[in-house]
């Protein structure tokens, strides 16, 4: 089975666009990148793979679960780790991460146990009693996936993680990050190109709404024909304007 | 109900911890309830009787309640946390009531302290008291209702100043200060169609012991929390399939 599988996919609001007929399948265990420019259409398809928003057309499928028809059952399968460090700022951190077990059905001493193990995991343990809002960003987003794989998800989505860090929290989180490679399913969005080549199997590059290209980076450079994946990133997403202008 | 219940835990730890809650939800109240009285101490004419004066100034701490409710949300949706909610298996009346339950006993508490501390100022101890703080239960309930509304429906930067304007009315037309005879008119019958007053009137029915008068000023008040609460719901709904 898969872990995502996308059939005509399709967000429209008021008139526009947003996703597209997306079809798009991603195996257990993927490390997946979803690139695009602001407004391509990654966010859209993020919120309704985690079933925050409903398809104007076509469904996906989170583990087999649909998100159209069984949302509740696709919900339990993922979890997020959205743009902004989403974390409840006068919980300590061991109470966030239990806040968020047992808002996916653990009991208290089941998320208590989970707690722990994700505080050693992700280097927490030092701040288990300290507000959430006093963590360093860096910190503040490690807690925030900790929150994310807490639920253990078969899918975890993880939108722009890096976002706003410096450089040296932004590498500290690409290893944490790296580590999940293999572990479980995910879905990264970012900004960041060379956070994709490094870390992700697969990309795939969205533009006004619509799957681009789908590959490896060695293989989309090889379809652009460009010795770097910036180079094939900017020639898979020019506009036909920008296009016409350049010839 | 697991699920309502941890959420309902971090409402209450969000609020507990935040000075903010104790400065205004009960300081504030607290303090304009010291001043009338000592005022009323220090003139001949009764201005401020403390029969009226405790249970007007319960019923407008109550307001603070809704602001704790809008800045929390509002913040919840700016932060993204309500988004992570959304995502988990959580059903809306689990998170709504997640929200709306810990205000209650947070109301419950700022209704105690200022009948406390109008015994100092010679409120005579009797168990209409009690009655009194189980009537407010419904305004508590109104005012949640008005913070889910205005958290929804606005940012966190709005929400304070927002929520400001609603304390202020609830204190001028609810006739916590003053009685609205005085005034008369069509101010008197604007405010009657408001909750306030019957929020106000309610509580010190109970404390008065006339029973009687009590339901009357309840219906309004009940009749405003459920429209209340309804919209929040719907809103709260809208916003979740907007995300």
């Amino acid at each position: 089975m898969n872990a995502i599988e996308t059939t005509g996919l399709t967000k429209r609001f008021r008139g526009r666009t947003a996703v597209e007929d997306l079809n798009l399948t991603i195996a257990q265990g993927e490390f997946f990148a979803l690139l695009g420019q602001n407004g391509a259409g990654k966010t859209t398809t993020i919120r309704m793979l985690t079933c925050l928003l409903a398809p104007s057309a076509g469904d996906a499928f989170l583990m087999g679960e649909s998100i159209s028809r069984n949302a509740e059952a696709a919900k339990a399968h993922s979890n997020l780790s959205p743009q902004e460090t989403a974390i409840a700022q006068n919980l300590t951190v061991r109470e966030n991460l239990m806040l968020i077990a047992r808002l996916y059905g653990a009991n208290k001493a089941d998320a208590a146990g989970r707690s722990e193990a994700a505080m050693r995991e992700f280097g927490l343990s030092a701040r288990a009693r300290d507000r959430a809002k006093t963590l360093s960003g860096g910190m503040q987003r490690r807690l925030s996936i900790a929150m994310a794989l807490i639920t253990k998800p078969n899918v975890l989505f993880l939108d722009e993680p890096t976002l706003g860090l410096d450089v040296r929290a932004r590498r500290e989180l690409w290893k944490t990050i790296s580590a999940l490679k293999g572990k479980v399913t995910v879905v990264l969005t970012t900004h960041y190109l060379e956070e994709a080549e490094a870390l992700a199997d697969r990309i795939g590059i969205m533009h006004e709404g619509r799957l681009q290209a789908l590959g490896t980076a060695a293989a989309l450079c090889a379809e652009t024909n460009t010795t770097n994946f910036e180079d094939a990133f900017l020639a898979l997403t020019e506009s036909e304007s920008e296009k016409e202008a350049a010839l | 109900m697991n699920r309502m219940l941890a959420l309902a835990g971090r409402t209450g730890k969000e609020l507990l911890r935040d000075p903010v809650t104790l400065v205004f939800g009960v300081g504030l109240p607290l303090f304009l309830l010291i001043l009338m009285s000592v005022i009323q101490n220090n003139v001949s004419v009764e201005i401020f009787a403390i029969g009226q004066l405790a249970p007007g100034m319960a019923a407008f701490s109550l307001s603070f309640v809704s602001m704790f409710a809008a800045i929390l949300l509002a913040k919840d949706k700016s932060t993204s946390f309500l988004l992570r909610v959304f995502a988990s298996p959580a059903l809306p009346r689990e998170y709504i009531l997640g929200y709306a339950l810990p205000m209650l006993p947070i109301g419950a508490a700022q209704c105690a302290v200022c009948f406390l501390t109008a015994f100092c100022f010679g409120l005579a101890p009797s168990w209409n008291i009690l009655l009194a703080m189980l009537v407010l239960l419904p305004t508590a309930a109104l005012y949640i209702a008005f913070g889910l509304l205005f958290g929804v429906l606005l940012t966190d930067k709005q929400a304070a100043p927002v929520n400001s304007i609603l304390v202020n009315v609830a204190a001028l037309l609810g006739g916590t200060w003053f009685d609205l005879t005085l005034i008369g008119g069509t101010f008197e019958k604007i405010c009657n169609l408001l909750p306030f007053v019957h929020a106000t009137e309610s509580a010190r029915a109970a404390l008065a012991g006339n029973y009687a008068a009590i339901l009357p000023h309840l219906a309004w008040v009940f009749g405003w929390a459920a429209l209340l609460f309804v919209a929040a719901v719907l809103l709260f709904k809208k916003k979740m399939r907007e995300n």
